[in-house]
């Protein structure tokens, strides 16, 4: 489903609605205690927002509309996709998740806000 | 028997007692009216256990499942007496167990929840519906109704979802709706039998704790105290807690429930954590050892910390997932276990402090 050339004839409204897609089925195998699963999806993932980042403009801000989507591991995603792109609004949904007890996401969102504070990962 | 002839379960042969189902709120308003305070579901457990080991003649089991019931010797005999007496009077002249609860003063909310435990004009989930035949209660049912989450919760709707909007950690009152996450979802089916230590007692405990979280809950009394309790908050997580008190296996699963709910505290203070609940937690991990990191330092009394069970495991899964925010020298995306690999003792220990901190587990 998510082969480069798949990808490549995808719109980004497209590609958005497939970011969701695989932060829901992300979301479940967490709930799923399913690891193995989480990262086959978190690499198809990653393939979806390099997609986005290689169309002209650099498309992941169109992920900024995930930031009010219906489940938290989809929030979280867009705001880490986007943090080279709309870094304030970006950090701002990632402090309102940490701020949250909304497991497990919470917990990513205050060891993301640390590893971007203590400059150990900087977004691209 | 209590009191004075008060039959509290009536027998229906010689050393067999009559099962408890459908006498539920008639026991336990006998027992509060005893007491004079609200029983706790999950000694009608107590007691059912107790009349199984009596009815294969284990008298000396009988009496230690009365004793896990937690019911102490009455203190002021002559008051409970006459408590017990107008009760019994009253549930015998037609009057409903909720009568006795209320003139009793007991929580309104515990009362609710009772009936919605054991009334059977609960509604139930339509035939055929994969659930069907369980009980539900109203309020989830209209969970399950996109249109009408506003009953579930008054977390602010998706669409308005602001980002960087205050969120609830500024002392939200415990309960659904004051997370501000999204719509949260019916809480987990609890199974009416569980064995302690299997992987579905583990499945439905951690999804337990997970649907809570994500309520917002936060346990209101000390380490120690019943689930039911914690069950008089009401609403679907009242509802909830309730329902796993009085499942007979639910005694088993509150520690570890409860113990992921434990504010953040010291190192010292983690070091008094006792189990049930929770586990030994190496800061630097064992697997260090084969990564050049000296066994003596991975078991020395510093680096390792009792904490809460749940968390151990939250955290474990944490580890070992990709995470784009953990790459390497060549920009690979990692899992923070494979990040801290080759790293020195102190940025593994530093990096393990931060872990405990940021999962609410060390202050």
């Amino acid at each position: 489903m998510t082969s480069r050339a798949k990808l490549d004839g995808l719109s980004v409204d497209s590609l958005v609605e497939l970011f969701a897609e695989i932060g829901v089925a992300q979301s479940k195998a967490l709930d799923a205690d399913d690891t193995a699963k989480y990262n086959r999806l978190f690499r198809k993932l990653m393939e979806v927002e390099g997609e986005l980042k290689n169309r002209s403009g650099d498309q992941r801000k169109a992920l900024v509309a995930l930031y009010g989507y219906p489940n938290m591991q989809v929030r979280l995603s867009a705001a880490k996709a986007t943090l080279a792109v709309a870094p304030q609004a970006a950090r701002q949904a990632i402090e309102a998740i940490a701020a949250s007890t909304w497991p497990p996401q919470c917990y990513d969102a205050r060891m993301c806000l640390w590893m971007l504070d203590e400059r150990k990962f900087v977004p691209t | 028997m209590l009191g004075a002839g008060t039959i509290l379960v009536p027998a229906e042969g010689i050393r067999k007692l009559q099962s408890l189902k459908g006498r539920e709120q008639h026991v336990l308003a006998l027992l509060s009216a005893a007491y004079g305070t609200a029983v706790a579901p999950s000694v009608l457990g107590n007691i059912e256990r107790a009349a199984k080991s009596w009815s294969e003649g284990d008298d000396f089991i009988a009496h230690l499942h009365l004793a896990h019931s937690g019911l102490h010797s009455l203190a002021d005999l002559a008051n409970a007496a006459l408590r017990l007496r107008m009760a019994k009077g009253a549930l015998d002249h037609g009057a409903s167990p909720r009568a006795v609860f209320e003139a009793l003063h007991l929580d309104a909310r515990y009362i609710d929840t009772l009936e919605k435990l054991y009334n059977p004009a609960q509604p139930r989930v339509p035939a055929g519906h994969p659930d069907g035949g369980e009980w539900t209660s109203g309020d989830w049912g209209s969970a399950a109704d996109a249109s009408s989450h506003q009953v579930l919760s008054d977390a602010t709707p998706d669409n308005t979802w602001k980002p960087g909007a205050q969120y609830a950690a500024n002392e939200p009152p415990p309960g659904i709706g004051h997370n501000q996450g999204p719509p949260l979802e019916p809480a987990p089916e609890v199974p009416e039998n569980l064995r302690y230590n299997t992987s579905p007692f583990w499945d439905f405990t951690k999804a337990a704790v997970r649907w809570l979280g994500k309520g917002g809950w936060k346990p209101l009394a000390r380490i120690g105290v019943r689930i039911g309790l914690e069950g008089t908050i009401g609403g679907p997580i009242g509802d909830f807690l309730l329902a796993v008190e009085a499942a007979y296996w639910g005694y088993a699963a509150y520690p570890y429930i409860r113990s992921y709910f434990d504010p953040p505290k010291t190192l010292d203070e983690l070091r008094q954590n006792t189990k049930p609940g929770y586990d030994e937690h190496h800061i630097v991990e064992r697997w260090s050892k084969k990564d050049g990191i000296p066994e003596t330092w991975i078991e020395s009394p510093d680096n390792v910390v009792p904490i809460p069970k749940l968390k151990h495991w939250e955290i474990n899964s944490w580890l070992d997932s990709e995470n784009k925010d953990y790459l390497d020298e060549n920009g690979l995306k990692l899992t923070p276990r494979q990040y801290i690999t080759g790293k020195s003792w102190k940025e593994r220990y530093e990096f393990g402090l931060t872990v405990l901190r940021k999962f609410g587990v060390l202050k």
